[in-house]
Protein backbone atom coordinates (compact mmCIF):
# COMPACT_ATOMS: atom_id res chain seq x y z
CA UNK A 1 0.00 0.00 0.00
CA UNK A 2 1.38 3.58 -0.68
CA UNK A 3 1.36 5.89 2.32
CA UNK A 4 -0.73 8.72 2.01
CA UNK A 5 1.24 10.87 4.40
CA UNK A 6 4.73 10.88 4.79
CA UNK A 7 7.90 12.49 6.01
CA UNK A 8 11.10 12.01 5.27
CA UNK A 9 14.02 12.67 7.72
CA UNK A 10 11.63 15.56 9.37
CA UNK A 11 13.61 18.17 11.68
CA UNK A 12 12.48 20.92 14.44
CA UNK A 13 14.74 22.57 17.61
CA UNK A 14 13.50 25.06 19.49
CA UNK A 15 16.80 26.78 20.47
CA UNK A 16 19.03 24.01 21.24
CA UNK A 17 16.53 21.04 21.97
CA UNK A 18 15.80 19.30 18.75
CA UNK A 19 12.60 17.64 19.18
CA UNK A 20 12.37 16.81 16.06
CA UNK A 21 15.33 14.77 14.87
CA UNK A 22 15.00 12.94 11.92
CA UNK A 23 11.72 11.47 11.81
CA UNK A 24 10.37 8.83 8.75
CA UNK A 25 6.57 8.38 9.19
CA UNK A 26 4.30 6.77 6.93
CA UNK A 27 0.46 6.63 7.18
CA UNK A 28 -0.86 4.04 4.85
CA UNK A 29 -4.33 4.16 3.03
CA UNK A 30 -6.84 2.23 5.72
CA UNK A 31 -5.06 2.55 8.49
CA UNK A 32 -4.82 3.86 12.02
CA UNK A 33 -1.34 4.75 12.92
CA UNK A 34 -0.64 5.08 16.67
CA UNK A 35 2.11 7.68 17.56
CA UNK A 36 3.35 7.17 21.30
CA UNK A 37 6.11 8.09 23.24
CA UNK A 38 7.03 9.85 26.63
CA UNK A 39 6.22 13.42 27.49
CA UNK A 40 8.16 16.02 26.08
CA UNK A 41 9.16 13.45 23.09
CA UNK A 42 8.07 15.89 20.37
CA UNK A 43 4.46 14.02 19.48
CA UNK A 44 2.66 17.47 19.59
CA UNK A 45 5.12 19.20 17.88
CA UNK A 46 5.32 16.18 14.97
CA UNK A 47 1.65 16.78 14.79
CA UNK A 48 2.03 20.52 14.97
CA UNK A 49 4.47 20.46 11.75
CA UNK A 50 2.16 17.48 9.84
CA UNK A 51 -0.87 20.28 10.32
CA UNK A 52 1.26 22.98 9.04
CA UNK A 53 1.06 25.47 12.37
CA UNK A 54 4.93 24.66 12.66
CA UNK A 55 7.70 25.60 10.01
CA UNK A 56 9.93 22.09 10.02
CA UNK A 57 13.60 23.72 10.07
CA UNK A 58 15.11 20.35 7.84
CA UNK A 59 13.12 17.42 5.49
CA UNK A 60 9.90 16.75 3.83
CA UNK A 61 6.34 16.35 4.03
CA UNK A 62 4.43 14.33 1.81
CA UNK A 63 0.53 14.59 1.12
CA UNK A 64 -1.15 12.48 -1.70
CA UNK A 65 1.94 12.41 -2.99
CA UNK A 66 2.50 16.30 -3.16
CA UNK A 67 5.23 18.00 -1.04
CA UNK A 68 3.27 19.71 0.97
CA UNK A 69 6.37 20.99 3.57
CA UNK A 70 5.99 24.44 2.95
CA UNK A 71 1.90 24.69 2.45
CA UNK A 72 -0.34 26.67 5.81
CA UNK A 73 -2.53 24.99 7.44
CA UNK A 74 -5.27 26.18 6.09
CA UNK A 75 -3.97 25.05 2.26
CA UNK A 76 -3.26 21.37 4.15
CA UNK A 77 -6.85 21.57 5.61
CA UNK A 78 -8.43 22.31 2.25
CA UNK A 79 -5.99 19.59 0.65
CA UNK A 80 -8.03 17.08 3.11
CA UNK A 81 -5.63 16.56 5.87
CA UNK A 82 -7.85 17.37 9.31
CA UNK A 83 -7.02 17.74 12.82
CA UNK A 84 -8.31 17.26 16.08
CA UNK A 85 -6.78 19.52 18.99
CA UNK A 86 -6.63 18.14 22.34
CA UNK A 87 -9.10 21.17 24.12
CA UNK A 88 -11.23 23.05 21.70
CA UNK A 89 -13.91 24.57 21.03
CA UNK A 90 -14.52 26.65 17.91
CA UNK A 91 -17.86 29.14 18.72
CA UNK A 92 -18.48 28.24 22.84
CA UNK A 93 -21.42 30.25 22.87
CA UNK A 94 -23.37 28.48 20.02
CA UNK A 95 -25.23 25.59 19.96
CA UNK A 96 -23.41 22.50 18.10
CA UNK A 97 -25.34 22.66 15.31
CA UNK A 98 -24.20 25.76 14.59
CA UNK A 99 -20.68 25.22 15.37
CA UNK A 100 -21.27 22.07 12.69
CA UNK A 101 -22.12 24.30 9.84
CA UNK A 102 -19.77 27.08 10.49
CA UNK A 103 -16.51 24.50 10.07
CA UNK A 104 -19.02 23.22 6.86
CA UNK A 105 -19.19 26.95 5.65
CA UNK A 106 -15.96 27.13 6.03
CA UNK A 107 -14.69 24.31 3.89
CA UNK A 108 -16.62 25.53 1.73
CA UNK A 109 -15.85 27.54 -1.86
CA UNK A 110 -18.46 30.48 -1.93
CA UNK A 111 -17.13 32.75 0.76
CA UNK A 112 -20.44 34.84 0.30
CA UNK A 113 -23.93 34.51 1.30
CA UNK A 114 -26.28 34.63 4.36
CA UNK A 115 -25.31 32.88 7.62
CA UNK A 116 -29.48 32.37 7.73
CA UNK A 117 -29.73 30.71 4.99
CA UNK A 118 -26.97 28.30 5.45
CA UNK A 119 -29.24 26.82 8.47
CA UNK A 120 -31.65 25.98 5.72
CA UNK A 121 -28.75 25.00 3.09
CA UNK A 122 -29.49 21.65 2.83
CA UNK A 123 -25.87 20.59 1.14
CA UNK A 124 -24.33 22.56 4.36
CA UNK A 125 -26.93 20.35 6.73
CA UNK A 126 -26.58 17.58 5.52
CA UNK A 127 -22.70 17.35 5.93
CA UNK A 128 -23.20 18.66 9.32
CA UNK A 129 -25.79 16.32 10.41
CA UNK A 130 -24.00 13.42 8.82
CA UNK A 131 -20.55 14.17 11.38
CA UNK A 132 -22.78 14.63 14.23
CA UNK A 133 -24.12 11.29 14.16
CA UNK A 134 -21.06 9.75 13.39
CA UNK A 135 -19.67 10.97 16.54
CA UNK A 136 -22.92 10.24 18.46
CA UNK A 137 -23.79 13.98 19.26
CA UNK A 138 -27.29 14.25 17.09
CA UNK A 139 -28.92 14.09 19.93
CA UNK A 140 -27.22 17.28 21.04
CA UNK A 141 -27.40 19.18 18.12
CA UNK A 142 -29.23 21.79 19.49
CA UNK A 143 -27.47 22.36 22.93
CA UNK A 144 -24.92 25.13 23.49
CA UNK A 145 -21.09 24.07 23.31
CA UNK A 146 -20.67 25.44 26.53
CA UNK A 147 -22.94 22.77 28.50
CA UNK A 148 -21.36 20.16 26.97
CA UNK A 149 -19.70 17.35 29.17
CA UNK A 150 -15.97 17.39 28.43
CA UNK A 151 -16.45 13.49 26.31
CA UNK A 152 -18.90 15.56 24.03
CA UNK A 153 -16.55 18.33 23.36
CA UNK A 154 -13.99 15.70 21.78
CA UNK A 155 -16.75 13.83 20.09
CA UNK A 156 -17.80 17.21 18.67
CA UNK A 157 -13.97 18.20 18.01
CA UNK A 158 -14.16 15.12 15.84
CA UNK A 159 -17.34 16.25 14.31
CA UNK A 160 -15.65 19.09 12.98
CA UNK A 161 -12.57 17.91 11.67
CA UNK A 162 -15.03 15.18 9.70
CA UNK A 163 -16.92 17.59 8.05
CA UNK A 164 -14.69 18.44 5.29
CA UNK A 165 -14.58 14.84 4.20
CA UNK A 166 -10.97 14.75 4.84
CA UNK A 167 -8.60 12.18 3.41
CA UNK A 168 -6.53 12.06 6.06
CA UNK A 169 -7.31 12.79 10.35
CA UNK A 170 -4.63 13.45 12.87
CA UNK A 171 -6.17 12.90 16.06
CA UNK A 172 -4.16 14.60 19.43
CA UNK A 173 -4.82 12.78 22.10
CA UNK A 174 -8.65 12.32 21.48
CA UNK A 175 -9.09 10.54 25.11
CA UNK A 176 -6.93 12.82 27.00
CA UNK A 177 -8.92 13.85 29.94
CA UNK A 178 -11.66 11.51 29.50
CA UNK A 179 -13.13 9.14 31.97
CA UNK A 180 -12.82 5.88 31.42
CA UNK A 181 -16.87 5.53 30.33
CA UNK A 182 -16.16 8.02 27.82
CA UNK A 183 -12.61 7.20 27.02
CA UNK A 184 -13.89 3.44 26.02
CA UNK A 185 -17.16 5.53 24.01
CA UNK A 186 -14.24 7.61 22.07
CA UNK A 187 -12.31 4.31 21.17
CA UNK A 188 -16.03 2.77 20.06
CA UNK A 189 -16.47 5.74 17.82
CA UNK A 190 -12.80 5.69 16.68
CA UNK A 191 -13.26 1.72 15.71
CA UNK A 192 -15.59 2.91 13.87
CA UNK A 193 -14.74 5.26 11.73
CA UNK A 194 -11.32 3.21 10.81
CA UNK A 195 -11.14 1.90 7.35
CA UNK A 196 -13.28 4.94 6.21
CA UNK A 197 -10.31 7.51 7.35
CA UNK A 198 -6.76 6.76 7.77
CA UNK A 199 -6.00 8.22 11.09
CA UNK A 200 -2.44 9.19 12.81
CA UNK A 201 -3.10 8.85 16.42
CA UNK A 202 -1.38 10.28 19.39
CA UNK A 203 -2.63 8.88 21.88
CA UNK A 204 -1.25 8.25 25.84
CA UNK A 205 -3.44 5.70 26.88
CA UNK A 206 -2.01 1.85 25.92
CA UNK A 207 -5.85 -0.02 26.00
CA UNK A 208 -6.79 2.34 22.88
CA UNK A 209 -4.04 2.59 21.06
CA UNK A 210 -3.92 -1.41 20.82
CA UNK A 211 -7.75 -1.46 20.54
CA UNK A 212 -7.32 0.61 17.75
CA UNK A 213 -3.71 0.88 16.34
CA UNK A 214 -2.23 -1.51 13.09
CA UNK A 215 1.14 0.30 13.04
CA UNK A 216 2.61 1.46 16.23
CA UNK A 217 5.49 3.97 16.39
CA UNK A 218 7.62 4.94 19.04
CA UNK A 219 8.97 8.53 19.70
CA UNK A 220 11.85 8.93 21.98
CA UNK A 221 13.67 12.23 22.36
CA UNK A 222 12.35 13.34 18.41
CA UNK A 223 13.21 10.14 16.83
CA UNK A 224 11.37 7.13 16.07
CA UNK A 225 12.99 4.25 18.19
CA UNK A 226 10.28 1.14 17.01
CA UNK A 227 7.66 1.17 14.39
CA UNK A 228 5.29 -2.05 12.99
CA UNK A 229 2.88 -3.85 14.39
CA UNK A 230 1.41 -3.32 17.65
CA UNK A 231 2.64 -6.69 18.84
CA UNK A 232 5.76 -6.52 17.38
CA UNK A 233 6.41 -3.25 18.85
CA UNK A 234 5.62 -4.33 22.40
CA UNK A 235 8.23 -6.88 21.85
CA UNK A 236 10.69 -4.39 21.12
CA UNK A 237 13.21 -4.21 23.62
CA UNK A 238 14.16 -0.97 23.21
CA UNK A 239 10.72 0.50 23.05
CA UNK A 240 10.17 -1.48 26.60
CA UNK A 241 12.70 0.37 27.72
CA UNK A 242 11.70 4.00 26.46
CA UNK A 243 8.18 3.41 27.29
CA UNK A 244 6.64 0.69 28.25
CA UNK A 245 8.71 -0.16 31.07
CA UNK A 246 7.07 -0.61 34.36
CA UNK A 247 3.75 -1.64 32.68
CA UNK A 248 5.25 -4.45 30.76
CA UNK A 249 7.19 -5.73 33.39
CA UNK A 250 4.90 -5.59 36.46
CA UNK B 1 -34.22 76.50 25.38
CA UNK B 2 -36.27 75.73 22.50
CA UNK B 3 -37.41 72.60 20.70
CA UNK B 4 -35.91 73.55 17.47
CA UNK B 5 -32.36 74.22 18.55
CA UNK B 6 -32.90 70.89 21.16
CA UNK B 7 -33.92 69.07 17.62
CA UNK B 8 -31.15 70.86 15.67
CA UNK B 9 -28.46 69.51 18.02
CA UNK B 10 -29.73 66.17 18.23
CA UNK B 11 -29.21 65.66 14.27
CA UNK B 12 -25.56 67.25 15.36
CA UNK B 13 -25.42 64.80 18.17
CA UNK B 14 -26.28 61.88 15.99
CA UNK B 15 -24.10 62.89 12.99
CA UNK B 16 -20.80 63.01 15.30
CA UNK B 17 -22.11 60.11 16.94
CA UNK B 18 -22.39 57.82 13.77
CA UNK B 19 -19.09 59.14 12.43
CA UNK B 20 -17.51 58.41 15.17
CA UNK B 21 -18.85 54.62 15.05
CA UNK B 22 -17.52 54.16 11.39
CA UNK B 23 -14.15 54.99 13.01
CA UNK B 24 -14.40 53.26 15.99
CA UNK B 25 -15.94 50.09 14.30
CA UNK B 26 -13.04 49.13 12.68
CA UNK B 27 -10.54 49.76 15.32
CA UNK B 28 -13.06 47.72 17.74
CA UNK B 29 -12.59 45.08 14.88
CA UNK B 30 -8.57 44.99 14.33
CA UNK B 31 -8.43 44.80 17.99
CA UNK B 32 -11.39 42.40 19.25
CA UNK B 33 -10.15 40.02 16.54
CA UNK B 34 -6.82 40.46 15.33
CA UNK B 35 -5.85 41.71 18.75
CA UNK B 36 -3.73 44.73 17.52
CA UNK B 37 -3.75 47.74 18.42
CA UNK B 38 -3.71 50.20 15.52
CA UNK B 39 -2.60 54.27 16.47
CA UNK B 40 -2.98 54.91 12.53
CA UNK B 41 -5.85 53.91 12.56
CA UNK B 42 -6.47 57.52 12.53
CA UNK B 43 -4.56 58.46 9.54
CA UNK B 44 -7.09 56.28 7.63
CA UNK B 45 -9.52 58.48 8.64
CA UNK B 46 -7.16 61.51 7.72
CA UNK B 47 -6.59 59.81 4.60
CA UNK B 48 -10.19 59.14 3.52
CA UNK B 49 -11.04 63.39 3.68
CA UNK B 50 -7.95 64.32 1.80
CA UNK B 51 -8.29 61.14 -0.96
CA UNK B 52 -12.01 62.69 -1.45
CA UNK B 53 -10.55 66.18 -1.62
CA UNK B 54 -8.17 65.20 -4.39
CA UNK B 55 -10.68 63.41 -6.25
CA UNK B 56 -13.18 65.83 -5.94
CA UNK B 57 -10.61 68.18 -7.46
CA UNK B 58 -10.18 65.81 -10.10
CA UNK B 59 -13.69 64.44 -10.94
CA UNK B 60 -15.69 67.39 -9.89
CA UNK B 61 -18.39 65.40 -8.62
CA UNK B 62 -18.91 64.96 -5.06
CA UNK B 63 -20.36 61.73 -4.18
CA UNK B 64 -18.31 59.82 -6.88
CA UNK B 65 -15.07 61.57 -4.89
CA UNK B 66 -16.10 59.81 -1.94
CA UNK B 67 -16.96 56.43 -3.67
CA UNK B 68 -13.37 56.61 -5.35
CA UNK B 69 -11.55 56.92 -1.92
CA UNK B 70 -12.65 53.84 -0.67
CA UNK B 71 -11.04 51.43 -2.47
CA UNK B 72 -7.77 53.90 -2.46
CA UNK B 73 -8.02 53.11 1.37
CA UNK B 74 -8.88 49.87 1.39
CA UNK B 75 -5.56 49.36 -0.80
CA UNK B 76 -3.65 51.76 2.03
CA UNK B 77 -5.15 49.27 4.32
CA UNK B 78 -4.03 46.06 2.90
CA UNK B 79 -0.97 47.55 2.38
CA UNK B 80 0.07 48.51 5.82
CA UNK B 81 -1.47 45.66 7.31
CA UNK B 82 1.14 43.55 5.47
CA UNK B 83 3.89 45.99 5.91
CA UNK B 84 3.37 46.95 9.32
CA UNK B 85 0.41 45.00 11.15
CA UNK B 86 0.99 41.41 10.48
CA UNK B 87 4.78 40.98 11.41
CA UNK B 88 3.10 42.51 14.73
CA UNK B 89 0.33 39.42 15.31
CA UNK B 90 0.78 38.08 18.88
CA UNK B 91 3.50 40.49 19.73
CA UNK B 92 3.07 42.62 22.46
CA UNK B 93 0.45 45.60 22.68
CA UNK B 94 3.68 47.81 23.32
CA UNK B 95 5.38 47.02 20.24
CA UNK B 96 1.97 47.38 18.59
CA UNK B 97 1.60 51.11 19.81
CA UNK B 98 5.03 51.81 18.98
CA UNK B 99 4.83 50.85 15.01
CA UNK B 100 1.68 52.18 14.62
CA UNK B 101 2.43 55.27 16.10
CA UNK B 102 5.55 55.27 13.66
CA UNK B 103 3.21 54.74 10.74
CA UNK B 104 0.48 57.11 11.89
CA UNK B 105 3.92 59.70 11.85
CA UNK B 106 4.92 58.92 8.71
CA UNK B 107 1.76 58.64 6.93
CA UNK B 108 1.10 61.98 8.34
CA UNK B 109 5.00 63.25 6.77
CA UNK B 110 3.67 62.00 3.59
CA UNK B 111 0.33 63.65 3.22
CA UNK B 112 1.78 66.85 4.30
CA UNK B 113 4.53 66.41 1.34
CA UNK B 114 1.74 65.31 -1.09
CA UNK B 115 -1.05 68.13 0.15
CA UNK B 116 0.56 70.75 2.10
CA UNK B 117 -0.06 71.61 5.61
CA UNK B 118 -3.06 73.89 4.83
CA UNK B 119 -5.75 71.82 4.91
CA UNK B 120 -8.49 71.42 2.00
CA UNK B 121 -12.03 72.86 2.23
CA UNK B 122 -14.22 70.55 0.21
CA UNK B 123 -17.18 72.46 -1.54
CA UNK B 124 -20.64 70.18 -1.21
CA UNK B 125 -22.56 70.38 -4.52
CA UNK B 126 -25.42 73.06 -4.44
CA UNK B 127 -28.35 70.44 -3.21
CA UNK B 128 -26.51 69.17 -0.69
CA UNK B 129 -25.65 72.95 0.63
CA UNK B 130 -29.29 74.29 2.12
CA UNK B 131 -31.44 73.31 4.95
CA UNK B 132 -34.68 70.80 5.09
CA UNK B 133 -37.94 71.16 6.59
CA UNK B 134 -38.10 67.91 9.06
CA UNK B 135 -40.84 67.46 11.48
CA UNK B 136 -41.53 70.86 11.64
CA UNK B 137 -37.88 71.67 12.26
CA UNK B 138 -34.83 73.34 9.82
CA UNK B 139 -32.17 71.33 9.79
CA UNK B 140 -28.94 71.40 7.58
CA UNK B 141 -29.53 68.56 4.32
CA UNK B 142 -26.22 67.36 4.73
CA UNK B 143 -25.94 66.40 7.83
CA UNK B 144 -28.67 64.26 7.57
CA UNK B 145 -26.90 63.28 4.52
CA UNK B 146 -24.57 61.63 6.97
CA UNK B 147 -26.92 60.13 9.21
CA UNK B 148 -28.13 57.95 6.54
CA UNK B 149 -25.17 57.28 4.72
CA UNK B 150 -24.01 56.46 8.30
CA UNK B 151 -27.10 54.18 9.49
CA UNK B 152 -26.50 52.34 5.95
CA UNK B 153 -23.36 51.64 6.20
CA UNK B 154 -24.14 50.73 9.74
CA UNK B 155 -26.62 48.03 8.49
CA UNK B 156 -24.15 46.53 6.24
CA UNK B 157 -21.94 45.99 8.86
CA UNK B 158 -23.98 44.40 10.73
CA UNK B 159 -25.71 41.72 7.92
CA UNK B 160 -22.30 41.04 6.71
CA UNK B 161 -21.01 40.15 9.90
CA UNK B 162 -23.47 38.61 11.77
CA UNK B 163 -25.70 37.27 8.43
CA UNK B 164 -23.35 36.58 6.00
CA UNK B 165 -20.24 33.42 5.35
CA UNK B 166 -17.50 36.10 5.78
CA UNK B 167 -18.74 37.28 8.82
CA UNK B 168 -19.06 33.35 10.36
CA UNK B 169 -15.34 33.28 9.57
CA UNK B 170 -14.56 36.35 11.14
CA UNK B 171 -16.27 35.16 14.11
CA UNK B 172 -14.56 31.61 13.63
CA UNK B 173 -11.10 33.23 13.00
CA UNK B 174 -11.75 35.69 16.30
CA UNK B 175 -12.99 32.96 18.80
CA UNK B 176 -10.38 30.30 17.92
CA UNK B 177 -7.76 31.24 15.19
CA UNK B 178 -6.05 27.77 15.43
CA UNK B 179 -9.15 25.47 14.94
CA UNK B 180 -10.68 27.98 11.64
CA UNK B 181 -7.65 27.24 10.20
CA UNK B 182 -7.31 23.43 10.84
CA UNK B 183 -10.86 23.72 9.02
CA UNK B 184 -9.46 25.16 6.36
CA UNK B 185 -10.23 29.21 6.94
CA UNK B 186 -7.15 31.32 5.57
CA UNK B 187 -6.90 33.66 8.73
CA UNK B 188 -4.28 35.63 7.12
CA UNK B 189 -6.74 36.62 4.17
CA UNK B 190 -9.43 37.32 6.11
CA UNK B 191 -7.42 39.62 8.61
CA UNK B 192 -6.50 41.30 5.96
CA UNK B 193 -9.60 42.31 4.82
CA UNK B 194 -10.67 42.82 8.16
CA UNK B 195 -8.55 45.30 7.94
CA UNK B 196 -8.95 47.11 4.57
CA UNK B 197 -12.50 47.04 5.13
CA UNK B 198 -11.53 49.09 8.92
CA UNK B 199 -9.46 51.42 6.88
CA UNK B 200 -12.32 51.93 4.33
CA UNK B 201 -14.69 52.35 7.40
CA UNK B 202 -12.46 55.19 8.93
CA UNK B 203 -11.90 56.46 5.31
CA UNK B 204 -15.45 56.96 4.80
CA UNK B 205 -16.09 59.08 7.89
CA UNK B 206 -13.23 61.58 7.47
CA UNK B 207 -14.28 61.60 3.80
CA UNK B 208 -17.93 62.57 5.10
CA UNK B 209 -16.78 65.04 7.61
CA UNK B 210 -14.18 67.14 5.83
CA UNK B 211 -17.08 69.65 3.88
CA UNK B 212 -18.07 70.23 7.22
CA UNK B 213 -14.96 70.54 9.07
CA UNK B 214 -12.04 70.35 5.86
CA UNK B 215 -9.32 67.75 4.94
CA UNK B 216 -6.53 68.61 7.94
CA UNK B 217 -2.98 66.87 8.79
CA UNK B 218 -4.41 66.86 12.58
CA UNK B 219 -7.84 65.02 12.22
CA UNK B 220 -6.52 61.53 12.82
CA UNK B 221 -4.84 62.06 16.05
CA UNK B 222 -7.43 64.49 17.37
CA UNK B 223 -9.87 61.23 16.60
CA UNK B 224 -8.26 58.09 17.27
CA UNK B 225 -8.42 59.18 21.11
CA UNK B 226 -12.07 59.64 21.21
CA UNK B 227 -12.49 56.17 19.48
CA UNK B 228 -10.38 54.46 21.46
CA UNK B 229 -12.75 55.63 24.36
CA UNK B 230 -15.55 54.84 22.30
CA UNK B 231 -14.01 51.11 22.38
CA UNK B 232 -13.27 50.40 25.67
CA UNK B 233 -16.73 52.09 27.00
CA UNK B 234 -18.81 49.70 24.42
CA UNK B 235 -16.40 46.72 25.41
CA UNK B 236 -13.48 46.08 22.98
CA UNK B 237 -14.31 43.89 19.90
CA UNK B 238 -18.17 44.64 20.11
CA UNK B 239 -19.38 46.11 17.21
CA UNK B 240 -22.76 46.82 18.94
CA UNK B 241 -20.76 48.01 21.93
CA UNK B 242 -18.82 50.38 19.68
CA UNK B 243 -22.23 51.75 18.15
CA UNK B 244 -24.17 52.08 21.62
CA UNK B 245 -21.30 53.95 22.96
CA UNK B 246 -20.62 56.23 19.67
CA UNK B 247 -23.82 57.69 19.79
CA UNK B 248 -23.65 58.29 23.61
CA UNK B 249 -20.11 59.78 22.65
CA UNK B 250 -21.40 61.72 19.96
CA UNK B 251 -24.45 62.73 21.89
CA UNK B 252 -23.25 64.17 25.32
CA UNK B 253 -20.43 65.94 23.69
CA UNK B 254 -22.94 68.21 21.27
CA UNK B 255 -25.62 68.76 24.24
CA UNK B 256 -22.65 68.92 26.39
CA UNK B 257 -21.14 72.29 24.40
CA UNK B 258 -24.89 73.35 23.80
CA UNK B 259 -26.07 73.00 26.84
CA UNK B 260 -24.47 72.98 29.80
CA UNK B 261 -23.38 76.47 30.37
CA UNK B 262 -27.02 77.18 30.67
CA UNK B 263 -28.07 74.20 33.13
CA UNK B 264 -25.12 75.26 35.22
CA UNK B 265 -26.19 78.82 35.30
CA UNK B 266 -29.09 77.73 37.10
CA UNK B 267 -27.16 76.37 39.99
CA UNK B 268 -23.99 78.23 39.75
CA UNK B 269 -22.76 82.13 39.23
CA UNK B 270 -23.17 83.49 35.96
CA UNK B 271 -19.05 83.72 35.49
CA UNK B 272 -18.49 80.28 37.07
CA UNK B 273 -21.00 78.28 35.05
CA UNK B 274 -19.51 79.82 31.45
CA UNK B 275 -15.99 78.76 32.69
CA UNK B 276 -16.81 75.75 34.11
CA UNK B 277 -18.93 74.26 31.49
CA UNK B 278 -16.89 73.94 28.14
CA UNK B 279 -14.35 72.72 30.62
CA UNK B 280 -16.81 69.89 31.65
CA UNK B 281 -18.12 69.26 28.50
CA UNK B 282 -14.67 68.50 27.48
CA UNK B 283 -14.68 66.38 29.87
CA UNK B 284 -17.56 64.70 29.40
CA UNK B 285 -17.15 61.43 27.24
CA UNK B 286 -14.06 60.81 29.51
CA UNK B 287 -16.16 61.15 32.92
CA UNK B 288 -18.44 58.73 31.02
CA UNK B 289 -16.00 55.75 30.17
CA UNK B 290 -14.69 56.32 33.88
CA UNK B 291 -18.10 55.62 35.27
CA UNK B 292 -18.83 52.88 32.76
CA UNK B 293 -15.57 51.30 33.92
CA UNK B 294 -16.00 51.48 37.39
CA UNK B 295 -19.55 49.39 36.57
CA UNK B 296 -18.69 47.30 33.93
CA UNK B 297 -15.04 47.10 33.85
CA UNK B 298 -15.00 45.34 30.41
CA UNK B 299 -17.58 47.80 28.87
CA UNK B 300 -21.32 47.46 28.10
CA UNK B 301 -21.15 44.42 25.61
CA UNK B 302 -18.03 42.78 26.28
CA UNK B 303 -17.42 40.20 23.25
CA UNK B 304 -17.48 36.22 24.33
CA UNK B 305 -14.34 35.47 25.56
CA UNK B 306 -12.13 33.47 23.23
CA UNK B 307 -11.92 29.44 22.97
CA UNK B 308 -8.50 27.59 24.09
CA UNK B 309 -6.92 25.12 21.61
CA UNK B 310 -4.27 23.04 22.61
Amino acid sequence: MTALLRTIGLRKAFGGLQVTAGVDLDLRDGEIHALIGPNGAGKTTLINQLAGEIAPDGGRIEFLGRDITRRPAHARARLGLARSFQRTSLLPAMTVMDNALAAALANHGRPWGVFRAARRDAVLRAAAQAALELTGLADAAARPVAQLAHGQRKQLDLALALIGQPKVLLLDEPTAGLSPAEGREMVALLENLKGRWPMLLVEHDMDAVFALADTLSVLVAGRIVATGAPQDVRADARAQAAYFGDEINA
Amino acid sequence: MDATLIASQLVNGLQLGLLLFLVAAGLTLTLGVLDYVNLAHGAFYMLGAFFSASLLELTGDWPLSVLLALPLLGLTGLITERLVARPLYGKSHLAQVLASFGLLLVIGALAMLIWGAEGRAIALPHALRGQARLFGVVLPVYRLVIIAAALAVAALLYVLLHHSRFGVRVRAAAANPRVAQALGIDTHRLHAMLFALGAMLAGLAGALIAPITEASLAMGAQVIIIAFVIIVIGGIGSLRGAFVAALLAGLIDTFGRAFLDTLLARVLPLEAAETAAPALSAMSIYILMALVLIARPRGLFPPPARGGAA
